[in-house]
């Protein structure tokens, strides 16, 4: 039972962070993403306990900062910030609020809290109050694309999730 | 390990939908969609300093950063950066702007600029009391 867990774990980091590398690459723009890196994340908020989903989301930033070139760099240390953010705030909502809700309002907490701690830490970097506008204009996009996300959490948890008795 | 469960939209689920769109919304539409009479300028921030230009002109402007120069184009309402002393040029990348308060920020030589409107005091000249 332990050694199939540790498996999932596993996959799971791994698909999250090969997720992550596929995504900047077909993204030209320096700090837009999807976010569909953060779908096997919110999955493991459901299957395990918080150390092994801080785990998987530590494994995500580090493989796919170190993949692209940016490890220890300005965007990591955002990124960083971004991802344990949401780690903490959505973890907190989903074991609080599991049974009424589905993935997509943890989805669209989790673009909002990500969102913020990119923001918090860039503050310390940008010298502008123009970082106000732009939270402003990427924390509304990253609620659409939280839905939208969410929703495809929902059918791939239903689909493949359920089935696979993970 | 408990139990894996269905998983469907809830009504909890649109609420906080619905919540967290319409808030964003009507901040996004406060700062953006409400400047009709507005006199508009460029604002260029650096670490230690700001500077202001018109944005209704042709100007070149060569700005300090903290690695070099920064080299900023103003063409009549828009602006653009031409040239900066940094590694990846994101900021060149972005191309002409000509949204309000929309930014480019130069990380690593820590120059960033933006649109600024204002809205014109002819409303009224003073308070009488």
């Amino acid at each position: 039972m332990k050694e199939k867990q540790s498996k999932n774990i596993a996959f799971f980091a791994g698909l999250s962070a090969f997720i992550a590398v596929f995504e900047s690459l077909i993204l030209p723009f320096p700090f837009f993403r999807l976010g569909i890196s953060n779908i096997p994340i919110c999955i493991c908020f459901d299957l395990f306990n918080f150390w092994e989903c801080l785990f998987v989301v530590l494994f995500k930033v580090f493989f796919s900062h170190l993949f692209r070139g940016t490890f220890f760099s300005y965007p990591f240390i955002i990124a960083l910030a971004g991802n344990l953010t949401f780690l903490v705030i959505g973890f907190s909502f989903y074991k609080l609020f599991r049974k009424f809700t589905s993935f997509v309002s943890l989805s669209i907490i989790g673009a909002f809290s990500h969102n913020l701690g990119q923001i918090m830490v860039a503050s310390l970097f940008i010298p502008s109050k123009a970082l106000y506008f732009l939270a402003v204009i990427l924390i509304f996009i990253g609620i659409i694309l939280g839905f939208i996300n969410g929703v495809f959490c929902n059918i791939i948890y239903n689909k493949f999730i359920m089935r696979l008795k993970l | 390990m408990y139990r894996l469960i269905h998983k469907k939209i809830t009504y909890l689920d649109i609420i906080i939908a619905v919540v967290f769109f319409i808030i964003i919304f009507f901040i996004l539409y406060n700062n953006f969609f409400m400047k009709k009479n507005n006199s508009c300028s460029l604002l260029v921030e650096t670490k230690n300093s700001k500077y202001i230009y018109s944005i209704y002109q042709k100007k070149d402007i060569e700005i300090m950063g903290e690695k070099g120069k920064t080299h900023i184009i103003i063409d009549k309402g828009k602006f653009r950066f031409i040239e900066s002393a940094c590694p990846n040029k994101n900021c060149v990348k972005m191309g002409w702007i000509s949204l309000p308060y929309y930014p480019v920020v130069c990380l690593p030589n820590k120059v960033s600029a933006y649109i600024v409107c204002e809205k014109e005091q002819n409303e009224y000249d003073g308070i009488s009391r």
